[in-house]
């Protein structure tokens, strides 16, 4: 079952009594969650992801715009009728209830004919339980429980009504680094396993990367960007999603584009047939660096990082408004630590031109890689 | 064993010094008149403030005399009729305040005020609202109840008041527990479908059981306790005396009008361990209720 958001928008008025006018937290806000799929929605943090998450289980009502689970329209749905299973970032647990109490707590508040029977009940929740390996804790209380464990808890209870969607409100910002990278597994596997219609909400993009299947970008309440992880940073649509995705961040250039060559300080860097004259800003990815002694960008080194698998190279470039750019190279390229200078050819399908002003991607044509 | 080093007898000797003032005045104003008391209630008030001891004489009298059984069953009775109400109504007013209403500060204050006010004050207003001639309440409802000389109604009024004296304060202390509740558990509770009343009962009583305990201990001791009010609602010539009378006005009487200091210690005593068994039952069955799970 798809779900679809449709010119979703939410204001919230002012914070403080004086304080006149709205805050738009949403805004007209539209996407698709293909069926069975696990999206991540990401953003820095205020860009309006949680207040969306709140919006599809139903605890926001929005100001305007629609919410489908398939051809359903579940706008005016209550929350609890929408069958959504919901993960909460601090995971929300009945502290004085044990985890068995906990994973039950959904099923015994269902009436009519969906009330499965005590047996039913308690087949469903070790089930659940099973399926996130917390069959042996069943007693205890979340207390009792660490972070990882808490969180297999909460991810049981939200599965054990077979939601439609399954919910995630930041699920791995309370564990450690160690657990994080062990979790965000087990989520995808658990995803896989029952096949149901998932979104996380995070502001990690390395989490929302290395787990979804697709990516939505948010930045104060608007839609930047969504589609498969890999090719939202191979093509990012402006700068900030450019900037957002990707460690290291990619590094940033004032330019300029004149006659088809992109100028940086004054060096002719690189052609860019098709770009009109302007001034860009151009983004060089960590990996778009090939160095090369006739390399059209010189820059001032600063250091060498060796990092075993690769070189990272940390030097200044004029027209470098961070001060500082990292390039990350195989380490087979061997750039002599005490050089001053360093040169650099940049690899097109690496680089990326956007407006000075609108911060709008910029196409170029790329030209065919000549075999090297 | 282990010499104690300088620093931890440095450190014990200043932690003394800082709770002196307290523990001295614990000692004069608490402890050591409770001791007196004790000994007093063994001992015969002679004139001139002496006391002669004569073992347990006090008690036999004080466990033969009707009026003592009544003042008692008065007490209890007067804690049944203030605490589970004055709880129930409580907890009503806090969750109220703790919802999302309209100007809810301000009925914070004003359900708050009656703590403010002298209880003298308040026994004097209520005690005019009450009038069986000229009160505010039979002549609205037009009806002629003697609120405050009726036998069977002295004591239910006054636990009105107690009610009434207490709601504010008592809410105060529950509402601070109300909000520690985290709002998510809440969410979560509507997500998975539980009803208002349910998610009463299932988050919002538990979460806030520890603060209510407390409110309990305090409302069931200061009940057993009760004195000024009782004392200022029905005076010495109310035809209903008796039937209002708590242990500690009782006490008073004896104390300080009768003189008889010996025997008035006895029922202090006896109040001391009628709370002493009530509290020790109350931790015993708080185990079964009060969640301390955070």
């Amino acid at each position: 079952m798809n779900i679809t958001l449709q010119e979703l928008t939410k204001r919230f008025p002012a914070r403080g009594r004086k304080a006149k006018g709205e805050t738009t937290a949403v805004d007209s806000l539209s996407f698709t969650i293909p069926d069975g799929m696990l999206v991540g929605l990401l953003g820095p943090s205020g860009c309006g992801k949680s207040t969306t998450l709140n919006m599809i289980c139903g605890l926001e009502t929005p100001t305007s715009g629609h919410i489908f689970f398939g051809e359903e329209d579940v706008t005016a749905l209550p929350p609890e009728l929408r069958g959504v299973g919901m993960v909460f970032q601090n995971y929300a647990l009945y502290p004085h209830l044990t985890v068995m109490q906990n994973i039950l707590f959904p099923l015994e508040n269902l009436k009519g004919k969906a009330r499965p029977t005590r047996e039913q009940m308690r087949d469903r929740a070790l089930e659940a339980a099973r399926l996130v390996q917390i069959e042996d804790l069943l007693d205890r209380r979340p207390k009792e429980l660490s972070g990882g464990q808490q969180q297999r808890v909460a991810i049981a209870r939200a599965l054990v009504k077979m939601p439609r969607v399954l919910l995630l409100d930041e699920p791995l910002s309370n564990l450690d680094a160690r657990l994080r990278l062990q979790t965000r597994e087990e989520i995808c596997k658990i995803q896989k396993k029952t096949g149901i219609t998932t979104l996380f909400v995070t502001h990690d993009q390395e989490e929302a990367m290395s787990i979804s299947d697709r990516i939505v970008v948010m930045k104060e309440g608007v839609l930047m960007q969504q589609g498969a992880p890999q090719q939202v940073y191979d093509d990012p649509a402006n700068l900030f999603v450019a900037k957002f995705l990707g460690t290291p961040p990619i590094n940033v250039f004032e330019g300029e584009v004149k006659g088809g060559m992109l100028t940086l300080a004054g060096q002719k860097v690189l052609p860019v047939p098709g770009a009109p004259d302007r001034r860009v800003w151009a983004g060089v990815r960590p990996e778009g660096f090939v160095p090369a002694a006739d390399g059209a960008l010189t820059c001032e080194l600063s250091r060498v990082e060796v990092l075993g698998r690769d070189v990272s190279i940390v030097c200044a470039h004029p027209a470098c408004p961070a001060g500082t750019l990292r390039a990350i190279l195989r380490s087979e390229h061997e750039v002599d630590p005490a050089a001053k200078q360093v040169s650099f050819a940049l690899r097109p399908e690496k680089t990326f031109l956007f407006d000075r002003e609108t911060e709008v991607r910029i196409p170029f044509a790329v030209p065919a890689p000549a075999g090297d | 064993m282990q010499k104690t080093s300088k620093l931890a007898r440095d450190g014990a000797k200043w932690g003394l010094i800082m709770v002196a003032p307290t523990i001295i005045g614990l000692l004069v104003l608490n402890i050591w008149p409770f001791i007196q008391a004790i000994y007093m209630s063994f001992s015969k008030s002679l004139p001139f403030g002496l006391f002669e001891f004569e073992g347990i004489d006090n008690y036999v009298e004080m466990f033969q005399n009707v009026e003592f059984w009544k003042a008692t069953w008065n007490t209890i009775l007067f804690c049944i009729l203030t605490v589970p109400v004055g709880i129930f109504l409580a907890l009503l007013v806090a969750v109220l305040l703790n919802s999302k209403i309209r100007g809810r500060t301000t009925f914070r204050a004003i359900f708050f005020l009656p703590m403010v006010v002298a209880p003298a004050a308040v026994a004097m207003v209520w005690k005019w609202i009450f009038n069986s001639q000229y009160g505010i309440i039979n002549s609205v409802f037009g009806v002629n109840v003697g609120w405050l000389t009726d036998s069977r109604l002295v004591l239910i009024t006054c636990a009105i008041v107690q009610i009434w004296s207490n709601i504010g304060y008592d809410a105060v202390l529950l509402l601070a527990g109300l909000q520690n509740v985290s709002a998510t558990l809440y969410e979560a509770a509507n997500l998975d479908g539980a009803s208002k009343v349910k998610q009463f009962f299932s988050i919002t009583l538990p979460m806030v059981s520890p603060t209510l305990f407390v409110v309990m201990i305090m409302r069931l001791m200061s009940s057993l306790k009760v004195f000024d009010l009782i004392y200022m609602m029905v005076d010495d010539a109310n035809p209903a005396l008796n039937d209002a009378q708590s242990l500690m006005s009782l006490f008073y009487r004896q104390s300080f009008i009768a003189g008889d200091k010996g025997y008035a210690s006895a029922i202090v005593v006896w109040t001391v361990l009628l709370i002493g068994v009530v509290t020790i039952f109350q931790f015993i069955g708080q185990k079964k209720w009060v969640n301390y799970e955070v």
